[in-house]
């Protein structure tokens, strides 16, 4: 699996589920207002497209609010799991 | 009115509850000591809201009872009608004497409550505070929760609202007789007064209920042994009109325990309980939500995750029952010094 991957290109592969899946076109700084079921069929989502596991202790309100927060996220979890 | 909404999340309070409760925290009634008893027992909610099917809000109608709000110096009086002719004076007459009057009635028609308008019954409760005569007729200002898309999204403050005459007559008369929407309606209309109170008395008796309940509470906690199961365990899932609604009733038992878990905490924060104690339920809210986010996701992904779940569900046990013991081994509480 390729995990060599940059913020830009998570961010914009964010932002085309976002679109495809929810209908949302949101700006990447742009605030989503999610409510925590919307969060977690975000999640399921996001862990099908990067083949990531996002885990409980990870997500927050605060961690979905923008397609950014939400990339730099993935990005983290990602990187752990090169380091393991 | 800048009522602050109590239970953000709608995770233990109904409708009518959280409305109740936010006004007499806005009338800086101590409501906090109204949930010495929260800590719902995990198969009681269990038993009545999964296995029985009980509605999650008529399992709630048992919280703040008026026997606590009595203790607190409030009292509530119900209005029976059924004729809107007859309630709309009632209002009227209310709100000249109180600052609000509270009003049962059908979702369906409230125009703004956009995840119900036209399309599904459910019992609301309207709290109006202000009746205002426009050349159109009569309007209604209210407070309500925020519904500004197709779902309605927890956790944020309500806002005002302005429901016409008209509205208003059919969100009152519409109410179903028959299973589910009015049952928590015969009382049509509720309206709160206040009487002083000697804050001593109130604190003891308040204090020798809490004690009353912590000495015959108790928790197996087995809920969570049950749930990996209950995942894989086909006979329940298919006994569910859809795997959709087997997944939205156990977690909605996980919600609500949650919630009941937070409302007790804001009783020990009230009553300044050890740090020791709060941290360590604050914890076993994590542990459950963390139950529920698994739940959640083999619910939208189709992918059971046993291990992980299991993983999940232990922690949740565990941080239970130590939180329990904790709870039984703190019985230095005294209301009597705050």
């Amino acid at each position: 699996m390729e995990r060599v991957l940059v913020d830009e290109t998570i961010s914009d592969k964010v932002q085309q589920i976002l679109a495809q899946e929810f209908n949302i076109n949101a700006e990447k700084d742009e605030n989503l207002h999610f409510d925590s079921l919307r969060i977690v069929k975000l999640i399921v989502a996001l862990e099908a497209a990067f083949d990531a596991d996002l885990d409980s202790d990870l997500v927050t309100l605060e961690s979905f609010a923008t397609i950014n927060s939400i990339s730099q996220l993935i990005e983290t979890t990602l990187n752990i799991e090169i380091e393991v | 009115m800048e009522v602050r909404k109590y239970d953000l999340n709608d995770q233990y309070l109904h409708c009518r509850k959280n409305q109740l409760v936010s006004y007499l925290d806005y009338k800086k009634i101590p409501v906090d000591l109204l949930f010495y008893n929260a800590l719902e027992r995990s198969m009681d909610v269990y038993d009545s809201v999964f296995a029985n099917r009980m509605d999650r809000n008529h399992y709630l109608d048992k919280a703040a009872p008026e026997e606590t709000l009595n203790l607190l110096g409030v009292t509530s009086t119900h209005y029976t009608m059924t004729d809107f002719e007859q309630l709309q004076p009632e209002i009227e007459n209310g709100l000249r004497t109180h600052d609000i009057v509270f009003v049962y009635g059908n979702g369906r028609f409230l125009d703004y409550k956009l995840d119900s308008y036209q399309t599904k019954d459910i019992l609301h409760s309207l709290a109006i505070f202000k009746m205002e005569q426009e050349n159109e007729g009569v309007s209604y200002h209210i407070f309500d929760d925020i519904y500004d898309g197709p779902t309605y999204m927890s956790g944020r403050d309500y806002v005002h609202y302005k429901v016409s005459d008209k509205v208003a007559r059919e969100f009152f008369i519409n109410q179903r007789d028959d299973e589910g929407v009015n049952l928590l309606a015969k009382e049509r209309m509720t309206v709160l007064d206040f009487h002083p109170v000697d804050q001593q008395t109130a604190l003891a008796a308040i204090q020798e209920n809490y004690a009353k309940w912590l000495a015959d509470y108790d928790d197996g906690f087995e809920l969570y042994k049950l749930i990996p199961s209950l995942v894989q365990d086909e006979s329940v899932i298919g006994s569910f009109n859809t795997k959709e609604d087997f997944f939205e009733a156990i977690t909605q038992v996980i919600t609500l325990l949650i919630g009941s878990k937070k409302h007790f905490i804001r009783f020990l924060q009230y009553t300044n309980s050890s740090p020791e104690l709060i941290t360590m339920l604050e914890d076993s809210i994590s542990s459950m939500e963390g139950v529920r986010f698994v739940l959640n996701k083999i619910r939208f992904s189709g992918r059971v995750d046993l291990v992980k779940l299991t993983q999940k569900s232990d922690l949740a046990f565990n941080k239970e029952q130590q939180f329990l013991q904790a709870l039984r081994s703190h019985t230095n509480l005294n209301l009597l010094t705050l």
